[in-house]
């Protein structure tokens, strides 16, 4: 069976953006923001306050 | 139907023809790039996959599918004035919207919308220019609202499913840019292929984004948010 150059690159690509989908996903657990003080999943809570048109942590 | 005549070009002898291959050599050069550097320097630093590792990944895909476009028009050179305009609107504001983006998840809103604006601008000018000043102005008015626009919507979103968000986001996106291959298709089967060229252009902007990206990620100024 004759595969077509194209399909083949496709075929490809989508490989190499699965394995190192898996890698990034594997590894990447962590929190988006590093000042969360809770939350769970998605969603993250940052405690915050205005002071002076400036945002306090 | 012309749909199925441009999936049955994707396999044939004209640009478009060429736009999987050229996919696959950004990948390629991005994660090259993205891999090297991870293992000479960022593996050393903290929390890196976790924290940037899942922006950068989408924003190496966001190229990969940015630079076949740029290809197939630098392919035509000149357009109809709407086309041309299209052109320009769609390659500013979805190139600045999406660097703008993954810039702003990570580093804040002010970096984040510097970058999607400077990348917007330049894409959106240079494609648009395919058809004349119309095209380029419509590329700057795209880039500074796309990227502006792209690093509110992530910092408005770190409490909120952000990384939902990005893939949703990533997806429409890259619909609204194979939408776009199919424009220049139809508006272009007509006519004759203005330049042939190799795959350097590919690797040179994928190189630039990418080094730009992650660079601008892990060394970059960020805002109080992100401390």
């Amino acid at each position: 069976m004759k595969i077509k150059k194209n399909t083949l690159f496709g075929v490809i690509a989508l490989l190499i953006v699965f394995g190192i989908g898996f890698f990034v996903f594997a590894e990447g657990k962590g929190e988006i923001n590093g000042k969360v003080i809770s939350g769970s999943g998605n969603v993250q809570i940052v405690k915050l306050h205005v002071e002076g048109g400036q945002y306090i942590f | 139907m012309s749909i199925k005549e441009f999936t049955k070009e994707l396999n044939g002898n004209r640009v478009e023809g060429e736009l999987i291959k050229t996919i696959l050599y950004s990948l390629v050069t991005s994660f090259l790039i993205l891999g090297i550097l991870y293992y000479f320097n960022f593996r050393n630093v903290a929390d890196f996959m976790s924290k940037y590792g899942f922006f950068l990944f989408f924003a190496v895909l966001s190229y990969a599918l940015i630079v076949p476009t740029i290809r197939q028009i630098r392919a035509y050179q000149n357009m109809a004035c709407m086309s041309g305009m299209m052109v320009g609107m769609t390659i500013g504001m979805i190139s600045g919207f999406l660097a703008g983006y993954f810039l702003g998840a990570t580093n804040g809103m002010f970096i984040g919308g510097v970058f999607g604006m400077f990348v917007g601008i330049v894409l959106g000018v240079w494609t648009g220019s395919c058809c004349g000043v119309m095209g380029s102005m419509e590329g700057i008015m795209a880039g500074l609202m796309g990227g502006w626009m792209g690093a509110m919507t992530s910092v408005m979103l770190l409490n909120d499913h952000l990384k939902l968000a990005t893939g949703l986001i990533f997806i429409v996106s890259a619909l609204i840019l194979v939408s776009l291959n199919y424009m220049i298709y139809i508006e272009t089967k007509e006519t004759e292929r203005q330049r042939r060229e190799d795959h350097f252009m590919t690797i040179l902007i994928s190189f630039i984004l990418t080094t730009l990206t992650i660079w601008l990620i892990v060394y970059g100024p960020r805002s109080a948010l992100f401390g």
